[in-house]
């Protein structure tokens, strides 16, 4: 078994220590924004849905505020994103490079992306639904927890699987300007040293951690839709 | 027990202002079954969501147990919506949630404990019939399961009043009587208020005490439902009315000159409606025999409303002008109205 990996990945041995790092990197680079901007991207997507016109917190002129800021973060390549937010990086977690300084762009590329995605699961919320509970006496933020958010796990964890893959790239991407995981590791034993063979191995590590995230998600999705 | 009180809702569109309800007065006695009838757009739905305040109304009071609710509080009003319950057209149930879990869903964050809970879910769906359902998701049952589930649902914080918008209109008519059968046993069984509305009159002509009719956002006619039904007053009223037997046909054989109602020099279509039990069938034939005229029954129809006959019958009566006068005249005496469909 090991003489047969070793026949296929030759050059394993010379890089293996690189190469745990950077999936460690990867993965709190991964888990790192992807937590925070779960967070955020629910509560921005949350808030688009309830505050829009005929919503159960009405209030267009936030609604527009929130709407507009998120069209124009989405619209900023991500690439540009990381050298543009050098200086809040370092103000916020007091490096620009390495794990940390690339969360904060992390971030910021995905809530946008991600509170849009939020906004159109919930929104997918029967009306009737949330009539039914403010005819029953909820409070909005009753609605919001135990209508709004309960009833659309399975099309929020849809979205979930979607972004945590986005992330995941975007992690990579970030590798190329300093931030280390795998996408640097890729970059140079893969493409400068020349050995394939760990870019190859780079890639199918990264498959293994899609389908990871694709399998839990299915999972969590099967179960809860009835 | 629910006053409504010049209650005005107003929609601003795109397209101008909708004046969906306009200038409503409305006194709903504890206890009763009220019937709100009207086409599409007539403003019943807009109307019956001022009552819980989903529709907060432009003008107005909307008063329930004493209480006029457009002057509570955010919080207050919350509370005062326990007291309302509501069941709607597409059941609205929640589909994450199991049967059990769906009727429970209201008693989240009240005193009661969990046994407590269990307790009353079990007894209402005993009282809807579904004890045997009780772990199914919304998705495995039929629409008429799901209406009671939402019944249940609605009953759980013990309500006075319970507010049904369109709660039959999703479902097939044996379903329906099932249904307005429950509500019945509901009504009678707890004294709970009930508010419906409805765009057909079958519904109101099996459960409701008094009815409203609507039209444009107004109320063209209110009453028991036996003298609407008798002798409406508004033209809306008296096509839902007729919506309710064959009569019309009779009037469209008419209007295209059918063999069907072609008539001999000496006969002429009557059309009788009673109201009272008398033997109308004697009384007919009396007439016939004491005038000396023969009658022919073409149409006939009797509706039950609150246990009460309400009578219509089409007869084609032949014989000389003036029998034919004395018999009208005979049984006008009699209590029963005629009218000459054709001479």
């Amino acid at each position: 078994m090991i003489g047969l990996f070793e026949m296929i990945v030759p050059n394993f041995s010379r890089a293996s220590d690189a190469l745990w790092t950077s999936i460690v990197q990867t993965l709190q680079m991964l888990f790192g924004s992807f937590t925070v901007s779960f967070v955020l991207g629910v509560v921005l997507g949350v808030c688009l849905v309830v505050m829009r016109r005929g919503g159960i917190l009405e209030n267009p002129v936030l609604y527009r505020i929130v709407d507009k800021v998120i069209d124009t973060i989405r619209s900023v390549p991500f690439l540009i994103l990381i050298v543009l937010l050098f200086p809040l990086s370092r103000l916020i977690v007091g490096t620009a490079i390495g794990v940390m300084g690339a969360i904060v762009p992390l971030v910021i590329g995905t809530v946008p992306f991600f509170s849009r995605q939020v906004e159109t699961a919930v929104s997918e919320v029967d009306h009737g639904l949330i009539e039914a509970s403010v005819a029953m006496g909820l409070s909005p933020i009753q609605i919001i927890f135990r209508v709004y958010l309960r009833e659309s796990i399975p099309a929020l964890t849809r979205v979930t699987q979607i972004t945590a893959i986005n992330v995941l790239h975007l992690v990579t991407l970030a590798g190329a300007v300093g931030a280390g995981g795998l996408g640097d590791f890729a970059i140079r034993f893969g493409h400068q040293q020349g050995l394939r063979d760990l870019m190859w191995l780079t890639i199918v590590i990264i498959l293994v951690m899609v389908s990871i995230i694709q399998i839990v998600g299915n999972i969590v999705i099967k179960k809860t839709t009835h | 027990m629910i006053s409504l009180q010049a209650v005005s809702k107003t929609f601003t569109t795109a397209y101008g202002e909708v004046r969906a309800v306009q200038d409503i007065n409305l006194e709903i006695e504890k206890g009763e079954i009220f019937g709100v009838i009207g086409h599409s757009g007539a403003g019943k739905s807009t109307l019956i969501r001022c009552i819980n305040l989903l529709e907060t109304p432009t003008s107005g009071s909307v008063i329930v147990d004493g209480e006029d609710l457009t002057k509570l509080s955010k919080k207050a009003l919350c509370d005062r919506r326990k007291k309302i319950g509501m069941i709607f057209q597409h059941f609205s149930l929640m589909p994450s949630r199991t049967v059990v879990q769906n009727v429970a869903f209201p008693l989240k964050n009240t005193k009661l404990t969990k046994a407590e809970k269990l307790k009353k879910v079990e007894g209402l769906l005993g009282l809807v019939g579904l004890s045997h359902r009780m772990h199914a998701y919304p998705s495995a049952l039929s629409g008429g399961e799901k209406q009671r589930v939402a019944i249940a649902r609605a009953l759980a914080n013990d309500p006075h009043v319970l507010l049904c918008d369109e709660a039959t209109s999703a479902l097939d008519p044996q379903t329906t009587k099932a249904i307005l059968d429950l509500l019945k046993e509901v009504n009678a069984k707890l004294g709970i208020t009930i508010v419906l509305i409805t765009h057909e009159m079958a519904v109101i002509k099996e459960i409701c005490d008094r009815v409203a009719v609507m039209e444009d956002g107004e109320i063209k006619e209110m009453g028991d439902v036996f003298s609407v039904f008798s002798a409406p007053q508004s033209a809306v009223a008296r096509d839902f009315v007729a919506s309710t037997t064959n009569l019309h046909k009779v009037y469209e054989l008419i209007e295209n000159n059918s063999p069907l109602v072609a008539l001999a020099e000496d006969e002429t279509l009557l059309k009788l409606t009673y109201t009272t039990s008398n033997t109308q069938d004697t009384l007919l034939h009396d007439a016939a025999e004491r005038f000396g005229i023969k009658t022919n029954i073409f149409f006939g129809n009797v509706e039950l409303i609150q246990d009460r006959p309400i009578g219509k019958l089409v007869i084609i009566a032949k014989g000389p002008p003036e029998s034919i006068q004395g018999a009208i005249t005979y049984l006008r005496e009699h209590e029963i109205k005629i009218e000459e469909m054709i001479t």
